[in-house]
């Protein structure tokens, strides 16, 4: 397979992004227009040829599979949905630009996802984050925007070296920047697997490396940035940071962890429990002093991030059928694409209605009185936060049952039971606290007696979108099947890869670190 | 012809569609409410009133089929499966090991639980034709989709299903308090929310293990009931205890049992009156059935050990918020906390674990439902005259108004079991279970309590008599105390009730009745549905675990793991904890 062949989807995504370029230079009236049209047409084109990819190959550093398959397929076909939100973007003159820049990053996070190789792992997350910078920056004219972009830079860079410094960890552990690689134990995977135990570089590297991704997903603790950076990007931007570059996180985090391979050894497991537990309490918490809307929504952002970090402990289902009950990444590709639908939803709403004077309605009280003038906006932003909240039957309930589920059948063969016990209580709580803040945002819409508040009449793009969103929650929340057999095939394509890595395992070593005795998974 | 008039019966019969229809016949009014014109909004009442009666209509039928096939027989009818909310579909490697959707059926337990929502959410929204004045297609909408939800937790078998359609009760509910409810309903509608999804949370990761227990033994994610019921054997001590626990949350929340109780009587004063009529009557119920159905049966030996307790929580509440009811000048309160008392009583008699126990806390369900959701309607006629609820503001108004006065006796003295009326078989039912708790006399084993506490939960009867009572000298008898400007007759009110809400209270009053003098055909149906999937369960009898009647599955393929799962898994339960 050539390289062409294998990098077909992001080409395809990239030379549109090219195109959107290009109509920016041509500088008629029109080249706005141009530019959003040619962006949606190629991130549709893009889904379609990924998913046209359907054979299981190798071409050098990357790896084609089901797993990157659906990884793609669901980057575009969702980012399509966020380029329909920003149809009404409020950044003049700059329009083909801000489209071509979110091609791109879309372009890396499909890297990501059939990256095999440390450098281009790195490559891959900072093309999907430089142009979330500028787009933060650049999506509106007040100084929020600026004060948020460059808040995002300064911490994405830090956090980027934070990680750079993990892989150059994992480099001098391994001397090689192949991943999993193949079966002759010159990878990472099969260097780190050897020497966890005594090297702690190896540790380090793995370490530093979820560390810096942790800012990519908004987990605790590179948390910070995400309220301030989701409040002054436009709604659109935010929308879209809470997508895709927390995907690309997420997919970067399972090939980290994934050298180090599954049960995770017990300081791993320490760590990835700590973080979620944090991450999903302190996002739930913070959110419910929120009166601003896109605070709100970030912080649920860090909370969604928690419960999705469970799905990292409990790691792909080694044995039987591949199902999101059992399989954490399984449950995890679910979640993302549910929790991107779901939550785009929401910051659309905010970005159609709109005040007289072209402002984004932030409080909560900007709201108010929405379920009787505009009913059917309030309805979709309805399902929406139903759905974030986990109301079935929608994606969200679903995606919540498998992350929970999948926990749960971790824990009888997990070396710390009761631990995992007490995770999936801990979720299921902040599920019910975060009730407190959702519930805000409805009650804002629907009891909130009207302030005589009026929106403008919203473009016809980004009503789309949200109509799009709430509909999609539904659908998937009522055959959650559809999404979740192609997830628990995109896992079972990442366990492929791990287990050829099994036999070149040295025994002796590992075994000091995995306490869990080799069982049912 | 005859002949082929049955043939014709039988097979319209045999649908397995009854059960979906009329659960989603309630919601499908839905639709044309939504595409009325704002000016025609007022017409979205007899829409919603037309569906609601539609359902009853359907219910009827349902229930005359029931008696033709399984009258008086335990097992499940009208059994649907459909391949909806699966969690995952048939793929190359994985997906077969599910055992999920959209299933259900009906047996003699939920049939009454089923009629009771039939009945009294036309009679709800018949009830609010001129209480409601503004947003009406919401409002009607809402009381749709909280009848569908209503009926689909009384008809599900799944679990997951049962989940679903349990907090798919919250939205709605929620809406009508926090939209249309009293002075302080947004901080009623987000605490009753928040309470209940609390305990729904928790309940959610009982259901997730059993499914992944279910796993471990039959190789299969199962959310199903027949097939929790032959794990539930495999269960340890220790998993039982957690697994009840985290179902009493969920239930105990929504019973409520003391001391999870105090959301309640927030809920009920700021609710509108078909919301308090529907919470009283519907949704308490999903509490006591969800002990009922689930789990009591799913974890027995749990169930013996924790019913002391539970009883004795459900004593405190009896006596304790009688009390507290005899206190409160608000009267929408009163009757209130006389629901939290008298759903005490219909745990005691669950609790008991004996025939006549079990029995009248089922017929107590549906009595609460009916005396108190009555009340709850005169309550609302009450205040859409007086616009207060005030005991000191208000007396004497019988000599206003006989016809409700009349009303208002009636199912005061029905709701204090009174002998002819139908509160007094249920009590009567269930102090007779728990007296005769810990002896043999139905041929089953003793059960977990005794007669101490009968003895003290009948000083909860004395008790419901004295705020009862009491309510009614102060609001009905005595000089004639009323606010200024009032009653209100505008909006087509009379001073004394009209017609239209005079023939919604004597729907009610003649099935109060009726159950009073005549309960023989709910307890003929009931009893051995009862007997077969809690008494022997409970009980270990060998081999008369309930399984389903044999019914049309329409996906079968979807669950190739069905037939091999049953012959393995023998119904042998694990002996209780010595």
């Amino acid at each position: 397979m050539s390289y062409i062949q294998a990098l077909a989807p992001e080409i395809v995504v990239a030379a549109f992004g090219v195109l959107c370029l290009v109509a920016g230079m041509l500088r008629t009236a029109r080249s706005a227009q141009w530019a959003k049209s040619i962006a949606l047409v190629g991130l549709l084109v893009g889904m379609v040829v990924a998913l046209g990819q359907t054979h299981v190959a190798r071409a050098g550093e990357l790896s084609v599979d089901t797993f990157s398959t659906y990884v793609r397929a669901m980057l575009c076909g969702v980012a399509a949905i966020v380029v329909l939100s920003s149809w009404a973007l409020p950044a003049p003159g700059r329009i083909p630009e801000m489209f071509s820049l979110l091609l791109f990053s879309v372009v890396g996070a499909m890297l990501v996802s059939v990256a095999d190789d440390l450098v281009l792992l790195f490559f891959a997350l900072e093309l999907a984050s430089v142009p979330t910078y500028a787009m933060v920056a650049a999506g509106s004219d007040n100084q929020a925007s600026q004060e948020a972009g460059l808040k995002y830079f300064f911490l994405g860079a830090l956090s980027a070296a934070v990680m750079v410094y993990g892989f150059s960890f994992l480099y001098g552990a391994a001397g090689t920047t192949t991943m999993l690689g193949g079966l002759d134990g010159t990878s990472v995977a099969g260097a780190v697997r050897a020497r966890l135990a005594d090297n702690p570089f190896a540790w380090l590297g793995i370490v530093l490396a979820l560390l810096g991704l942790a800012y990519k997903v908004a987990a605790v603790p590179m948390h910070f940035y995400v309220a301030d950076v989701y409040q002054g990007a436009a709604a659109p931007i935010s929308a879209m940071l809470s997508y895709v570059p927390k995907f690309a996180g997420l997919v970067a985090m399972i090939k980290i962890l994934a050298l180090v391979g599954w049960p995770l050894p017990g300081s791993l497991y320490w760590l990835i429990w700590i973080m979620a537990a944090s991450t999903m309490t302190i996002g739930n918490a913070l959110a419910l002093l929120q009166d601003n809307v896109k605070r709100m929504l970030g912080y649920s952002s860090i909370a969604h991030s928690g419960y999705m970090l469970m799905g990292l402990l409990v790691g792909p289902a080694l044995t039987g059928g591949a199902n999101p009950l059992q399989d954490g990444i399984a449950a995890i590709l679910f979640y993302i694409v549910s929790y991107g639908i779901m939550n785009i939803g929401a910051f659309t709403a905010i970005a159609y209605l709109t005040d007289e004077s072209g402002r984004e309605p932030q409080l909560l009280q900007s709201f108010s009185g929405l379920g009787r003038q505009r009913p059917g906006v309030a309805l979709a932003l309805t399902f929406c936060v139903f759905s974030l909240l986990g109301i079935p039957p929608t994606a969200g309930f679903f995606g919540k049952v498998y992350l929970f589920g999948s926990t749960l059948s971790l824990a009888p063969t997990s070396h710390y039971v009761t631990w995992t016990y007490v995770l999936v209580v801990l979720a299921l709580l902040n599920t019910a606290v975060s009730a407190g803040y959702y519930l805000r945002i409805i009650g804002a819409a629907y009891i909130r007696p009207s302030e005589g508040l009026t929106w403008r009449k919203g473009s016809v793009p980004v009503g789309a979108a949200l109509v799009l969103c709430a509909a999609l929650v539904v659908i998937i929340g009522l055959r959650p099947g559809r999404l979740a057999g192609p997830a628990a095939e995109a896992s079972r394509a990442g366990v492929v890869l791990d287990k050829q890595l099994v036999p070149s395992m040295p025994a002796t070593s590992t075994a000091t670190l995995q306490p869990a005795p080799a069982g049912a998974r | 012809m005859l002949a082929l008039a049955n043939t014709a019966i039988a097979q319209v019969a045999n649908q397995p569609w009854w059960l979906t229809i009329l659960i989603f016949l309630p919601l499908a009014g839905v639709l044309p409410i939504v595409a009325l014109d704002d000016r025609h909004a007022s017409k979205s009442r007899y829409i919603a009133l037309l569906f609601s009666l539609a359902t009853l209509a359907l219910c009827c039928v349902v229930v005359g089929l029931y008696a033709q096939q399984s009258w008086g027989k335990p097992g499940w009818v009208f059994e649907q499966r459909l391949n909806v909310l699966s969690l995952s579909e048939n793929t190359p490697t994985g997906g077969s090991v599910f055992e999920t959707g959209y299933h259900v059926a009906i047996d003699g337990i939920s049939l009454w639980l089923v009629v009771l929502s039939a009945l009294l959410s036309p009679l709800a929204i018949w009830g609010s034709f001129s209480g409601i004045r503004d947003n009406l297609k919401g409002y009607y909408c809402l009381m749709l989709m909280l009848e569908t939800a209503v009926l689909g937790v009384f008809c599900a078998r799944d679990l997951l299903l049962f989940y679903i359609f349990f907090d798919l009760t919250l939205v709605p509910l929620f809406l009508l308090i926090g939209i249309w409810g009293g002075r302080d309903r947004r901080y009623a509608a987000y605490k009753f929310f928040i309470y209940t999804m609390t305990g729904s949370v928790l309940l959610l990761g009982g259901i997730l293990y059993l499914a992944w227990r279910s796993y471990q033994v039959q190789h299969v994610f199962s959310f199903d009931f027949d097939r929790l019921y032959a794990l539930s054997a495999t269960l340890t001590w220790n998993e039982q205890r957690w697994l009840f626990l985290a179902m009493f949350a969920a239930f105990a929340i929504k019973v409520p049992l003391f001391p999870l109780h105090t959301w309640l009587p927030l809920a009920h004063t700021e609710a509108p009156t078909a919301g308090s009529v529907i919470l009283a009557g519907l949704l308490l119920k999903l509490g006591t059935y969800g002990f009922l159905r689930f789990a009591v049966p799913l974890f027995p030996a749990a169930t013996v050990a924790f019913a002391p307790m539970l009883a004795s929580l459900a004593i405190i509440g009896i006596l304790y918020t009688g009390v507290v009811a005899w206190v409160q000048n608000d009267f929408k309160k009163l009757i209130a906390y006389s629901s939290v008392s008298h759903l005490g009583f219909c745990m005691l008699g669950l609790f008991s674990l004996k025939v006549a126990g079990l029995n009248g806390s089922l017929l107590y369900m549906i009595n609460h439902g009916l005396s108190t959701g009555a009340l709850f309607l005169v309550i609302g006629m009450i205040y859409e005259r007086y616009h207060t609820r005030d005991m000191n503001e208000l007396g004497g108004i019988a000599r206003r108004m006989p016809k409700l006065a009349f009303f208002m006796v009636f199912f005061a003295l029905a709701s204090v079991a009174l002998p002819g009326l139908n509160g007094f078989v249920s009590e009567f039912l269930v102090l007779l279970g728990t007296f005769l708790s810990s002896t043999t006399y139905d041929n089953y084993p003793a059960g977990p309590l005794d007669y101490r506490y009968a003895v003290v939960a009948a000083g909860g009867i004395i008790l419901g008599a004295v705020y009862m009572f009491w309510w009614l000298r102060r609001v009905l008898f005595g000089p004639l105390v009323e606010p200024e400007h009032t009653p209100d007759t505008s909006n087509g009110l009379t001073v004394d009730i009209t017609p239209r809400e005079t023939s919604i209270l004597a729907v009610l009053a003649v099935a109060c009745l009726l159950l009073g003098v005549y309960p023989k055909p709910l307890l003929t149906s009931m009893q051995p549905c009862l007997e077969a999937s809690i008494l022997n369960v409970v009980h270990n009898r060998p081999g008369v675990r309930v399984t389903a009647v044999p019914a049309p599955v329409l996906t079968q393929d979807a669950f190739p793991g069905l037939a091999e799962g049953h012959q393995d898994s023998t119904p042998k339960r694990a002996e209780p904890r010595t």
